[in-house]
């Protein structure tokens, strides 16, 4: 069998493989992988993060309206994800160039993955359990995001860990910051 | 001015940032234990201690499953791997900080337990770079992860029960 006609895996598959082994996923299965399919991962685990604040926020009496916050966390996910990885892409160049800036982005959004597992799981307890989850699940999601995109940092920095460290410590700085900002946490 | 000799491997760089952050973590942690200021400089010592030992029976669990391994990179090999991959605890740790101090959340517990997950299971991943199975390791980086983060939890809530009745 010829590699073009190797069996690629669908992007359900790789959402949940990212969790167990993103080194593996990201080095072999991004450069094939569709903008809108990629950019739907963030934007989903985004949009299901913000909607779990709002839905915590109005159980707890300060209603901010839930719909609209999870409109923002889908804007946030679509603009927040792919500009970390324009940056991160940037400061990376000096010491490898062997990936371009479209594989950083999509990376970059395959990597909230976890955010986006644990973005469901925490609805369905929100929703029928009735808990607060924005902060168990919903910060815990983009937590595990961090592992992810230590290894795509790793990918684009020819293996450099430590200055992958400190990157990806970084970019999870800044969308907890982002968020905390945004739902007033 | 002579240049040292003496430069830090990768392996020890590891070694310094994994220990600062698991003395971080003791640092924060101290506070639930003891409201004297020194508690946190004591729960930092403690905390790098608690690092280092942490990590053996996860070391010594993929020495004992990984026999190819084991002969071509001998022990030094797998604790080196161990090493590199537990380094994705530091991420955790340092947000960890900056939720408690930066936005004020009461947020270790989660932090702590997503990194020493996190932490583990990429540490059995590097073992499995090293020619071990990939599966195996995983699944015993991932249950050592668990694990660790079970006995953080019963910790906690051994710490807030102590509190609660003391």
């Amino acid at each position: 069998m010829s590699p073009s006609s190797e069996r690629r895996p669908g992007v359900l598959r790789r959402v949940f493989a990212v969790m167990a082994d993103p080194r593996t996923v990201l080095a072999n299965y991004i450069d094939d992988l569709a903008w809108p399919a990629a950019l739907a991962v963030p934007a989903l685990a985004f949009g299901l993060l913000f909607l779990q604040s709002g839905l915590d926020l109005e159980r707890n009496g300060a209603s901010e309206g839930v719909a609209g916050l999870a409109l923002l966390g889908v804007l946030l996910g679509v603009v927040v994800v792919p500009v970390t990885a324009l940056v991160a892409w940037i400061l990376v160049l000096p010491f490898d160039r062997s990936r371009s800036l479209g594989w950083a982005v999509r990376a970059f959004a395959l990597a909230y993955s976890p955010a986006l597992i644990y973005g469901v799981c925490g609805l369905l307890a929100n929703v029928i359990l009735g808990w607060n989850t924005a902060v168990a699940f919903g910060v815990t999601g983009v937590l595990w995001a961090i592992s992810p995109l230590f290894a795509a940092l790793r990918e684009m920095s020819g293996d450099r860990r430590r200055l992958s460290l400190v990157l990806a410590t970084v970019v999870g700085a800044a969308v907890l910051a982002v968020w905390a900002v945004a739902v007033g946490a | 001015m002579a240049k040292s000799s003496k430069t830090l491997s990768p392996a020890s760089g590891h070694a310094m940032l994994r220990m600062l952050a698991f003395a971080a973590v003791g640092a924060l942690m101290a506070p639930r234990f003891a409201e004297e200021p020194e508690a946190m400089v004591f729960g930092a010592v403690i905390g790098a201690i608690a690092g280092v030992v942490l990590l053996a029976p996860l070391r010594w669990l993929l020495w004992l499953v990984n026999a190819k391994v084991r002969k071509e990179h001998g022990y030094s090999g797998i604790r080196k791997a161990v090493g590199a991959g537990f380094a994705t605890f530091v991420p955790f740790a340092f947000l960890a900080v900056v939720a408690e101090i930066g936005f004020g959340w009461d947020a270790l517990t989660p932090f702590a337990m997503a990194g020493l997950m996190a932490g583990a299971g990429a540490a059995g991943l590097e073992v499995a770079r090293l020619g071990g199975h990939r599966i195996l390791n995983l699944v015993i980086g991932v249950a050592c992860g668990f694990g660790l983060s079970i006995v953080w939890t019963m910790v906690m809530v051994m710490v807030q029960e102590a509190h609660a009745f003391g």
